[in-house]
């Protein structure tokens, strides 16, 4: 495992799927700093760094994004649409978050450009499921 | 009679034309309700799909906290607070499932555009391959009689009905019996009949309305999961398709599910 912080941009409006979902990152040994935003503007401003991130100190650029879909002020398709038209941007990788195992929904955020999907947690094998696939992320795309 | 016979030839003419007239207006009559129908129809789908999700949405939250409560905090927990939570698990899941199935016949939609002339043998085979581990096992045994027809369907409903009725059969299988399905076809001038025979516990013929209904379950085998919506989908795609759907059994000795589908579905 690399020693390096992987840092995961968190959107999703619901706090008890907040929660549900930062236990899962921490399961293992990676090493994640998590931000959270709660619509999809602000997931916007956090990544371009715009609007109230503008004059922040630091604001890292997210070597992940895990975003749900359905939000406030912007939705998730439009977050993810508005990411993958930005040049500076578009590579960041995305998982789609989703209550839906139903295949045209899969097939749709895919089609909007998302690399991968996982179905929010809510048994421990679905747990340990997104620790592994961001863990794999991580290793794959992002600590190399 | 004779004031027919004699009647003058344009007031035949005449009548004639009134009564094209009046079919005219009855069939744009019954145009107008069926768009009506499907126009609420519609609406009635949407409002499941979005009712279905936002009821998951808090399950997800109550069944992860549980899970993270079992899993990762099981050593601080005595044994009573663990049978209530497992109990809580359970009942979450029962729920969750209830809304996946009601979820899953709102989304069952009969699309005339997607109807294609379909092997049935392809269908069957299709709807085979949920069940292949069972098959591999030899832990059930499903016989197709050979011939089977082209039929103009849509073909992934198609699918479910036959997926539905082998998990139905398997389900209901009589204690310590392998379960052993049979299907095969019959035909007259208008319609194909298809049937789904099963050597299970079967049904008391009283029952057989209610078969079809929603969260319907007969309550004759302990410990077989479901929420009772399987047989009311079949029933739905059966329907779509201008078909028919019924079942016969006696109790103990198995249950046979007929369906027909008719030879010329425009014509329905």
């Amino acid at each position: 495992m690399s020693d390096k912080t992987c840092t995961i941009l968190l959107v999703e409006d619901n706090h008890d799927h907040i929660e549900l979902i930062r236990r899962a990152i921490t399961i293992g040994p990676l090493k994640a700093d998590i931000y959270i935003s709660t619509d999809g503007e602000d997931a916007l401003n956090f990544v371009f760094k715009t609007g109230k991130y503008k004059k922040a100190k630091r604001v890292p650029t997210p070597d992940l994004i895990l975003l749900d879909i359905k939000l406030p002020k912007v939705d998730g398709y439009n977050v993810l649409q508005s990411i993958r038209a930005h040049t500076a941007y578009r590579s960041i990788p995305i998982i789609i978050l989703t209550t839906s195992a139903r295949e045209e929904d899969i097939e749709r955020m895919l089609q909007y450009g998302a690399d991968s999907y996982i179905i929010k947690p809510s048994q421990y094998h679905e747990f340990v499921a997104i620790y592994e696939k961001i863990e794999n992320y991580w290793k794959q795309h992002i600590a190399t | 009679m004779d004031e027919q016979v004699l009647s003058p030839k344009v007031d035949i003419n005449r009548e004639i034309t009134e009564l094209r007239r009046e079919i005219d207006r009855l069939k744009f009559e019954i145009e107008r309700k069926a768009k009506q129908l499907n126009v609420k129809d519609e609406e009635i789908q949407k409002y499941v799909y979005t009712v279905s999700h936002e009821l998951k949405t808090p399950i997800i939250s109550m069944k992860g906290f549980t899970s993270l409560l079992l899993s990762f905090h099981e050593e601080s927990l005595d044994e009573e607070v663990k049978d209530y939570l497992r109990r809580i698990d359970r009942n979450l899941q029962q729920m969750e499932q209830l809304i996946n199935d009601l979820l899953e016949y709102a989304r069952v939609q009969i699309e005339k555009e997607k109807f294609e002339a379909v092997n049935f043998q392809t269908i069957i085979e299709k709807a085979l391959s949920e069940f292949q581990y069972q098959l591999d096992k030899k832990s059930i045994q499903i016989e197709i009689m050979d011939e089977l027809p082209f039929v103009c369907c849509q073909q992934s409903l198609m699918v479910r009905v036959f997926t539905n009725l082998i998990s139905n059969g398997i389900k209901y299988s009589r204690k310590g019996k392998k379960p052993e399905i049979e299907i095969g076809y019959s035909a007259d001038e208008i319609f194909h009949k298809f049937y789904v025979k099963d050597n299970g516990i079967g049904f008391p013929s009283n029952q057989r309305d209610r078969l079809f209904q929603m969260f319907s379950r007969l309550g004759n085998k302990k410990g077989v999961g479901g929420t009772g919506v399987g047989l009311a989908i079949v029933k739905r795609i059966v329907e779509g398709h201008g078909g028919e759907i019924w079942a016969n059994s006696h109790k103990g000795k198995g249950a046979t599910f007929f369906f027909t589908l008719p030879k010329l579905p425009e014509m329905t």
